[in-house]
């Protein structure tokens, strides 16, 4: 595919409508929160540059529209992605539930190469609503989802509080980098350093 | 001066709304119906005269649906001028007016039809309503369908994803927000609620009352866009297709530097397209594109549009390093170029 050097991470993210999407692209790209997100429709976009063992990549994130019947649309952008990020919303148990089919999805239109070692990284997002007294997604409940999925990270979110948004991204460009194909120019001893997916990582990276 | 030109033309037609009888020819027919309002009558009839009507909108060339429609067919002399008047821009006073003449909101409306359609189910539409119903007989009615209404949850969550901050969506606003996208959803299962429809209805409801803005929408997505909306998306992938093919032809160079870059245009154009412009677009031009795609009753300006950013920006996208600076460029054009 892409002969070119590389130096761009291209990251999706996937969950249901109102999940958070959005907010948590622009709480990582721009430091911001806005109880004012308009519905996303289609897919959106933003770029993002950020350094990671001393090199440099431009971050391209794909926020994609909530709204099953948007996925028979072209998904066209998912293929050469190199990390898929998805979103659940602690206090829906439907967007938990549907974790299962955005994953599947995902690897059907992207149809990565090593499908079972494709990086993903899942954000439980909104944990700050009403002080967490409204949520209905235990931790434990997640991190068995990740457990049973080859060992997933998770990070638990506030999009509004910027809680956990920095280090979940930090983890996402890391185990982006771990979908890179060797021939390519990079060191594979940094592979190997975040190679090790085994981590039950307590709301932690690999 | 346009008005007093659709007035003349118009002389069965007038003054229903006081300031503007804009009124274009083919509603004339039905300026009885609309002035009796929600009546009560009619209502039993309305499903064959909604057939009736549905046949005699079917577009053989859409454009010419609601302006030349009834009148034996007959070229109105003034369509070049209003033409050119409306891609100068409708005067924002007039603007709900003649978005109403232009998808022939007269001619489509069936009285009572809209409140039919709220009322089949009696199910919460208002927060307010929430409280009154457990007074309200209508609850307890035999017709109440258990029936889940899956598009429901969507529209409540994208309710205050609608021009979020906008003075007229306040609680009142959103309330006629979730009716209007409801009775659609009603009206035409085969779409139901689709995420854009939502600020369809919320532009409509800026600039007209209530139920005209239904008949509005369903102008839009039943004809104009069918087939944009529904569970596949058919229609709106076939744009997207033949955009494609038409930039390939007339901008043969960009097209070669986002081959080379992995990067698809309609990854950008996508979007537009399918939000006809709203939130892509300043306020301002927005307005200006809806003016044209009611006037014309299809989808041509959206390929206008686009063909134009992309022509006045080509230059500039196809010295683009890398996959990302295309993107984000060709997101930008939209957003700044007017």
């Amino acid at each position: 595919m892409a002969s070119r050097r590389r130096t761009l991470l291209k990251v999706i993210i996937l969950g249901d409508s109102g999940v958070g999407k959005t907010s948590l692209m622009n709480q990582y790209v721009n430091k911001k929160f806005s109880n004012q997100y308009k519905a996303t429709i289609g897919a959106d976009f933003l770029t993002k540059e950020v350094q990671f063992e001393d090199r440099l990549f431009t971050l391209q994130i794909w926020d994609t529209a909530g709204q099953e019947r948007f996925q028979s649309l072209g998904v066209a952008f998912y293929r050469g992605a190199d990390c898929c990020v998805l979103v659940y919303d602690v206090n829906s148990m439907k967007s938990f539930d549907n974790l299962n089919n955005w994953r599947e999805e995902f690897l059907i239109q992207a149809s990565p190469s090593d499908p079972d070692n494709f990086p993903f990284v899942l954000l439980g997002n909104k944990v700050d609503v009403d002080g967490g007294n409204s949520r209905v997604v235990s931790e434990k409940k997640a991190k068995a989802w990740c457990a049973s999925k080859g060992n997933i990270p998770y990070f638990e979110t506030s999009a509004k509080d910027g809680i956990n948004v920095e280090e979940a991204f930090q983890c996402i460009v890391k185990n982006a980098l771990k979908n890179e194909p060797e021939e390519e120019l990079y060191m594979p001893d940094t592979v190997d350093v975040v190679g090790g997916n085994r981590g039950q990582g307590s709301s932690g990276c690999c | 001066m346009m008005s007093s030109r659709v007035v003349k033309r118009n002389d069965t037609a007038n003054a229903i709304s006081g300031e503007v009888a804009t009124q274009l020819a083919s509603i004339e027919e039905d300026r009885a119906v609309e002035e009796t309002h929600e009546g009560n009558s009619a209502e039993e009839s309305y499903d064959a005269e909604k057939v009736d009507r549905s046949q005699d909108g079917a577009p053989g060339d859409s454009t010419s649906v609601t302006l030349e429609g009834d009148n034996g067919g007959s070229y109105f002399p003034w369509r070049e001028e209003l033409e050119s008047l409306v891609r100068g821009g409708v005067p924002i006073a007039l603007r709900g007016e003649m978005w109403q003449a232009f998808v022939g909101v007269g001619a489509r409306k069936i009285t009572g039809y809209y409140n039919k359609l709220l009322d089949e189910r009696t199910d919460v539409l208002d927060e307010k309503d929430l409280k009154d119903q457990v007074v309200n007989e209508q609850k307890s009615s035999p017709k109440k369908d258990p029936k889940p209404e899956k598009w429901k949850g969507q529209i409540e969550k994208d309710l205050p994803r609608t021009f979020p901050g906008h003075p007229a969506l306040d609680e009142d606003g959103r309330n006629a927000l979730r009716r209007l996208l409801t009775a659609y959803a009603r009206h035409n299962p085969s779409v139901g609620y689709c995420q854009a429809m939502n600020f369809f209805a919320g532009l409509f409801l800026l600039f007209m009352p209530e139920e005209n803005a239904f008949w509005a929408l369903v102008g839009v997505i039943d004809e104009y866009f069918e087939g944009y909306y529904t569970e596949e998306m058919i229609e709106s992938q076939v744009d997207q297709l033949v955009l494609e093919d038409v930039v390939r032809e007339r901008f043969p160079k960009l097209a070669k530097h986002t081959d080379i870059l992995g990067v698809q245009v309609t990854w950008v154009t996508g979007p537009w397209f399918l939000s006809i412009f709203i939130n892509m677009l300043p306020w301002e031009s927005v307005l200006r594109v809806w003016d044209v795609i009611l006037f014309e009753g299809n989808r041509t300006m959206l390929f206008r549009t686009t063909l134009a950013l992309l022509d006045l920006y080509g230059p500039a996208l196809v010295t683009t390093k890398d996959a990302g600076d295309a993107i984000t460029l060709l997101q930008s054009l939209a957003g700044s170029t007017f």
